[in-house]
């Protein structure tokens, strides 16, 4: 079975976010068609969406329905779905960066969470600059700024975790680094 | 549930009424580290309903309010195989008790991947919970990596770390305690189907970046030798010896100093006391009796300390594995053999840890095999005995001859006990199911001191309640039959009782007590085993426990004798009958005695115990009656063989 677990979307109780192994799904988009079990959970309403994202499935609940009593009908959906990958179709999102606004909610979930607290264990601020074209800008404050240490923090703790959730990251980089034309683009 | 008597603020609220805040866990999870850390040392135990698993519960400030904190038996799942694992799912279902508000799922990070299985049980019973991470400092350590927010955004539910020994992590946790009624829930429940199971533990740990920890390099290192077939019986036998000896070597200038202390006290009650029958109550039974006991408190403490230091250790699980091929031969398992060691201490604590046996065959073999091993109350009545049998100078090559039979003795319990259990596992109960030998072998970690005084102070304590209670109850009890009824200068002197002549009066009174008669009435029984009606009176008092015995025969000897008992004893002679005026105490009687008390079971708190761990008077029952028999028989084996060989 495909590991596979379910986390609450922020402010938005009917979404509900399946996290999935990195490397199983490429395009993120709508999805049109799925194989038969999750594809009779859109059909009778039980979800009203099907999104693919990066290393996740999002799920909006149908309306008057409570994930409490349709998630595990979900969840064995999911399981027997992803089992077929190649019975998945998915409609690429349009104006191509729409992963962009994934990838800021990841990275500020980490700057706001354990890559932040070691970083103000340790005196020194990271703050989220821009998220563009797959690329993570970042301006590294207090003690960070200058700290031969910033770049392992950087690129071990952020880029690497990072990574593991949006695979498609091309970069992490230091907004000062950046303005001085050095870019990082090791992956 | 209890939103409406929750009242913040009301510190005088009983302890039923404040939220129950229950903590569950696997065994080695540092359960009790973080129960310690919440509750201080206003803990409490006692007994859940109906069964013998401890019961600790004590209450948590935080804030301005307070909670209840409930420690509940470990178990590594909660599909009941054990009775503290029926117990736990008990509680959790409210079933007989009430159940808990909140839960503190303790996790060890080491064994995070095991454990997460046991996380999707409890969190899918639906209530409010907060995942307790422990051993962090260890998982760094050993090179392993979790990230305690992902794996908290992964679950559903807050989790904190905590260094349960340091307190680190314990104020955040008092902090997440107090707003427990907003804490999150899984939106989901974690999938019950084993495959889903399986599925969710590896995404939540892919997730918060799980690194499992190096295996632990010293305890690979220490292992390799520990638990070598050759080598680690050689340490075994080596960690046995030093545990026997420490306890012996180490007390006796402790033991010592209690006996220096109630010398004095005694003392200064016969120069203070004037009224003749308080300075006896006083100097005779109270002083004489529980000082006479009370000398054994630090050998019992020195062998509850080793014991918890061999837990906390871990040496323990590794003398199991030593052992599962040894307790093999008697048709057990090498868990047995913790039972049986810490019986040395103590056949309560012993016939407890059978707890930890799942084939309920095994558990009654191994509680009729336990009061076999020679427990700390038998010691006093061995050392006493001993003293009288062995010239203290006597030497058998390097060894002096009082340890060599105090040795003997003991190895004399350990066979009778192994064959016991092997009788009782071969004749026993034949329904029950073989299980499968686990064992968890958790790495060498420092014992945490704290855990340690504990358990020492648990043990010392009982000890003494014991001392205050039975003891002072029985030897008062024997102290008034010994000395009624009440009997005239006249009557006296009539019987031809040089009435000026202390010694002669109290020796006329006791031979003339209620307690002579009761002696005499069972005579029949013990006159093949050489015992006379005072050693009689001695055995039934010990009857209740067996350190009694020694308080009694000082009682006697001292009243015939009140300048000293020791020497008294061994010039007692038979007050009457055929044997009338040779001397009691003669090798074949002490032999008689010692096997008698070896065998014998004369501990009314060890058949309670083994009531409540077995649910029926059966196996109580059982217990006494073969024991009692298998102590005559062999007392008189002991004392055909000890008479053929001197004569």
């Amino acid at each position: 079975m495909v590991p596979l677990h379910p986390q609450r979307c922020a402010d938005e109780p009917d979404l509900l976010r399946w996290v999935i192994p990195a490397d199983l799904l490429d395009p993120v988009g709508v999805v049109a068609a799925a194989p038969p079990p999750l594809a009779g959970l859109l059909a009778d309403g039980t979800l009203a969406e099907l999104r693919l994202e990066p290393a996740a499935v999002v799920t909006r609940l149908g309306p008057r329905r409570s994930w409490r009593d349709q998630g595990p009908r979900v969840r064995g959906a999911l399981h027997a779905a992803l089992g077929e990958p190649d019975g998945w179709h998915v409609v690429p999102d349009s104006g191509a960066r729409a992963g962009d606004a994934v990838l800021r909610t990841l990275a500020q979930q980490l700057l706001d969470g354990s890559v932040g607290r070691f970083a103000a264990a340790h005196g020194g601020r990271i703050d989220l600059v821009d998220v563009r074209d797959d690329v993570v800008t970042v301006r590294l404050a207090g003690a960070c700024n200058g700290c031969p240490a910033a770049r392992s923090t950087l690129h071990g703790q952020l880029e690497h975790r990072l990574r593991q959730r949006y695979p498609a990251l091309r970069a992490v980089v230091d907004h000062a680094a950046r303005s001085s034309a050095s870019r990082t683009t090791d992956r | 549930m209890s939103s409406s008597c929750h009242e913040s603020g009301q510190p005088a609220a009983p302890l039923t009424q404040l939220p129950q805040v229950a903590l569950v866990g696997a065994p080695n999870a540092g359960k009790t580290s973080v129960f310690n850390a919440l509750t201080g040392l206003n803990a409490k135990t006692g007994n859940y309903p109906g069964v013998t698993v401890s019961r600790f519960a004590g209450t948590c400030r935080v804030g301005d309010r307070k909670l209840a904190v409930e420690d509940l038996p470990g178990s590594y799942g909660l599909d009941p195989v054990s009775l503290d694992e029926q117990v736990l799912v008990d509680v959790l279902d409210g079933n007989g008790m009430r159940a808990p508000d909140v839960l503190l799922i303790v996790v060890d990070a080491t064994t995070l991947r095991r454990s997460l299985g046991f996380v999707a049980q409890v969190l899918a019973r639906g209530l409010p919970s907060c995942v307790v991470l422990t051993f962090t400092d260890e998982l760094l350590r050993r090179q392993g990596a979790v990230d305690v927010d992902a794996l908290s955004q992964a679950l559903g539910v807050p989790v904190v770390a905590v260094v349960g020994h340091r307190g680190h992590g314990i104020a955040q946790l008092r902090e997440q305690l107090l707003d427990w009624r907003d804490w999150p829930t899984p939106v989901i429940p974690p999938p019950v189907d084993p495959g889903e199971r399986d599925a969710w533990v590896e995404s939540v740990l892919s997730y918060a970046g799980y690194r499992a920890a190096q295996p632990h390099g010293r305890t690979r290192r220490l292992d390799a030798v520990l638990l070598h077939p050759i080598l680690g019986t050689v340490v075994f036998f080596a960690v046995m010896v030093l545990f026997f000896q420490t306890v012996f070597t180490l007390a006796a200038p402790l033991q010592e100093g209690v006996e220096a202390f109630f010398g004095v006290l005694s003392g200064w009650v016969s120069v203070h006391v004037t009224n003749p029958w308080l300075s006896g109550l006083l100097g005779d039974a109270l002083i004489g009796g529980v000082g006479g006991v009370l000398v054994f408190l630090p050998q019992i403490m020195l062998l509850f300390l080793l014991i918890s230091l061999l837990e906390g250790v871990g040496y323990m699980s590794r003398a199991a594995f030593l052992m599962d091929r040894v307790m093999g031969r008697v048709g057990l398992e090498g868990r047995a053999f913790v039972a049986l060691l810490s019986s040395f201490a103590c056949a309560i604590p012993g016939i407890m840890a059978t707890r930890t046996l799942p084939s309920a065959r095994d558990r009654i073999a191994t509680m009729m095999a336990a009061p076999l091993m020679t427990c700390a109350a038998r010691l006093p009545v061995y050392v006493v005995l001993i003293g009288l049998l062995v010239d203290p100078a006597a030497t058998f090559g390097p060894f002096g001859l009082q340890g060599l039979v105090m040795f003997g003795l003991y190895l004399l319990g350990a066979v009778a006990a192994m064959l016991a259990a092997w009788t009782f596992k071969k004749f026993g109960d034949r329904r029950g199911q073989p299980t499968p030998f686990y064992l968890e072998m958790p790495p060498y970690r420092l014992p945490s001191p704290r855990a340690v005084l504990l358990a020492v102070w648990g043990a010392a304590s009982s000890f003494l309640r014991k001392c205050s209670t039975i003891i002072v109850a029985t030897t008062m009890v024997l102290w008034l039959l010994l000395n009624l009824p009440l009997h005239s200068t006249e009557q006296m002197q009539a019987a031809g009782v040089d009435t000026a002549d202390s010694a002669a009066v109290s020796a006329y009174v006791v031979d003339h007590s209620y307690a002579a008669e009761a002696g005499r009435l069972v005579a029949p029984v013990f006159d093949p085993l050489g015992f006379d009606w005072r050693i009689n009176v001695g055995v039934l008092s010990a009857q209740s426990a067996r350190e009694t015995f020694v308080a009694t025969l000082g009682q006697v000897a001292a009243a015939e004798d009140p300048e000293d008992p020791g020497d008294a004893l061994r010039a007692m002679t038979y007050s009457d009958g055929p044997r009338a005026g040779q001397p009691i105490f003669t090798a074949p009687t002490i032999a008689a005695l010692l096997v008698y008390f070896a065998f014998a079971l004369q501990c009314m708190a060890t058949v309670g115990v083994i009531r409540r761990e077995t649910g029926t008077w059966r196996w109580p029952l059982v217990a006494f009656g073969y024991l009692t028999v298998a102590a005559w028989l062999m007392a008189y084996l002991a004392r055909t063989v000890t008479s053929f060989f001197v004569g």
